[in-house]
């Protein structure tokens, strides 16, 4: 039983992680915080849905049909919005992506109604046995591809060019135009990019949480809950902490009280914050 | 001064005209106004992310409603228990508010409205679980309050005391201080602002109003579930604060009112609701930042007063 518990919080968790690094990444290198995250993952695992079962496409091209739909709804996001407000207080950016909530919460109501929807699993093999515990094929879909995701993420940030301007750019924005870099396309890219992280969260977790209208706040906030818990900004703690917040909330389920699985989340921010505000990797910055 | 006087009259007398819809939506208009003003001054003021106003709307509601319930207290010391209780949960807040910025602090603001409301549905033995409960109708000696139009004589007093209060502190040497905090903090400690006890202050104050707020809910919906005390009605609030305009105290006035009977107006739309908010709070924070009150000015509305009558405002 425990066994069980701990893996599918480990899936779960995984889950989660890759919601916090796209999270994430956009932070790190716009320093906005995107309140609306976890709606890009509602709308993403839904215009999977549409691609695969009302469209019928097959499973690949579905997938690669969501990643694009999604970059192009980050893109616009950042093209309308977010650029010509870079320079505008804190307040008004993190009110605008609160109002990204709602909206899509509203759009997702409209066109997917409020029945919640399961799309089907990648592979649809037997589940494999495990020390008495069963995982299904679909748990293992997930545990690769959020494993290959969040590589690959941390490999852009922390190895390659691009990585290097988008930190620079979150250290001085201006210093980064200075020297040359092109902040307005970058940040194009890297909203993009985040959305469509989201959005392959949101595919990933379809067949096992299900997609509805009101996920997006208990997704955002244990995706709010793993960045504290990794250090705040941190991308390799942003993906580790996610999986610690999976099996946390999975083993206060079984063994404390199974409502407390939903506050969970605001119990593990409110005591990272108060006896080690800089998580378990981060560096306190700000 | 006048005219002050001529419009609370005139507010006075409004009840004689109204059908007990119209002054339920009126009496929602003031409490959406003196909740959102506690938000306005602790965004707009005091520029600290603190996301808190469904948590202490919550507070007051659940706090005064229960107290008349449980301990069967008048409904005047329960709004006198509501405003204590949302003091003591502000001032514990703002000891963890104060170690936080920006994003932590709207993180674990968040997390608190949302604890709240956890409670709220969870403590069933206390709080009468997700289906909430009835408020008795508050009396005083012997008048019973129980029509819409009664109850509006509360919320107006109430609303316009507390909105005296606030007007008269935001230009006071507090309303500056936080001012001076939210455009530069070190500079506003250079000039010997006690910053964190400012930002205390923001924090109590916005605590006080929802309270207060929070106790005129109760008796204004007449039955409070947990519901309204969640993510929703901080949409609303959101909503409110941006278009009015981030810290103008009488563009939260006009948008409270748009705001709030804005649904009336759009019933045929009520699925679209979502998206129509969203989409304004969004559309006001690209091309109107300064919200309503900016717009107003602009337009030159109080220009054309200010070359009348020399007169400055705000």
């Amino acid at each position: 039983m425990l066994l069980q518990i701990l893996i599918a919080g480990f899936v779960i968790g995984s889950c989660y992680s890759i919601v916090s690094v796209g999270m994430t990444i956009l932070f790190q290198a716009t320093t906005v915080l995107n309140f609306g995250h976890g709606e890009c993952v509602m709308i993403g695992g839904l215009i999977f849905y549409t691609f695969q079962v009302m469209l019928g496409m097959n499973y690949p091209l579905a997938i690669l049909c969501t990643i694009v739909a999604c970059m192009i709804v980050g893109a616009l996001m950042d093209r309308a919005v977010f650029r010509p407000i870079v320079h505008a207080p804190h307040v008004n950016v993190v009110l605008a992506t609160c109002g990204f909530l709602y909206f899509f919460k509203g759009v997702a109501r409209m066109i997917w109604k409020s029945e919640p929807r399961f799309p089907p699993p990648f592979i649809d093999l037997p589940p494999v046995r495990l020390f008495g515990a069963v995982m299904t094929s679909q748990d293992i879909v997930i545990l690769v591809s959020v494993f290959i995701l969040a590589s690959l993420f941390i490999w852009i940030f922390l190895f390659t060019e691009t990585g290097l301007k988008m930190r620079a750019a979150a250290q001085s924005l201006k210093g980064a135009s200075l020297i040359g870099i092109n902040t307005g396309k970058l940040f194009t890219m890297i909203w993009g990019a985040s959305v469509a992280a989201g959005g392959m969260a949101g595919i990933l977790l379809g067949p096992i949480y299900s997609l509805y209208p009101d996920m997006g706040e208990a997704v955002l906030l244990r995706a709010f809950a793993a960045m504290t818990l990794g250090g705040f900004g941190n991308i390799g703690g942003a993906a580790i902490g996610g999986i610690i917040m999976g099996i946390v909330e999975n083993l206060v389920g079984l063994y404390i009280w199974t409502p407390l699985k939903e506050i969970v989340a605001y119990l593990v921010i409110v005591s990272v914050l108060i006896f080690k505000p800089t998580g378990i990797m981060g560096v306190r910055k700000f | 001064m006048f005219i002050l006087i001529v419009f609370i009259i005139l507010l006075a007398c409004l009840p004689k005209v109204t059908n007990n819809y119209q002054q339920y939506m009126i009496n929602l208009v003031f409490v959406n106004f003196l909740v959102t003003l506690g938000l306005g001054i602790v965004l707009g003021y005091s520029g600290q992310f603190a996301f808190a106003s469904a948590g202490f709307l919550g507070i007051g509601a659940y706090c005064s409603g229960l107290s008349m319930v449980h301990f069967g207290l008048s409904y005047w010391l329960a709004l006198m228990v509501a405003v204590l209780v949302s003091f003591i949960f502000a001032v514990l807040l703002s000891y963890i508010g104060l170690r936080l910025t920006r994003y932590y602090l709207s993180i674990s603001t968040i997390a608190f409205t949302l604890t709240m409301r956890f409670f709220y549905t969870n403590a069933g033995a206390i709080t009468f679980g997700p289906s909430g409960f009835n408020v008795p109708s508050p009396k005083f000696f012997g008048f019973n309050f129980d029509t819409d139009q009664r109850i509006y004589y509360i919320v107006l007093v109430i609303v316009l005391a507390c909105s005296l209060f606030s007007w008269n502190i935001l230009r006071s040497k507090i309303g500056r201080a936080w001012v001076a905090i939210r455009d530069k903090e070190e500079a506003a400690a250079a000039a010997s602002i006690d910053v964190k006890q400012y930002k205390r202050l923001a924090f109590i104050m916005m605590g006080l109003l929802g309270g207060i707020a929070g106790g005129l809910y109760c008796v204004v919906l007449g039955r409070i579930t947990p519901d309204e005390f969640g993510m929703g009605p901080l949409l609303l609030h959101f909503l409110i604060v941006v278009l009015g305009g981030l810290g103008s105290f009488s563009g939260l006035a006009i948008s409270s009112i748009i705001v709030t009977l804005l649904p009336e107006l759009l019933r045929a739309f009520a699925e679209w609701q979502e998206i129509l908010y969203g989409g304004i709070i969004i559309l006001m924070i690209r091309f109107a930042p300064e919200g309503l009150y900016g717009i107003l000015q602009k337009i030159s509305v109080i220009k054309w007063r200010e070359r009348m009558y020399g007169d400055v405002e705000g």
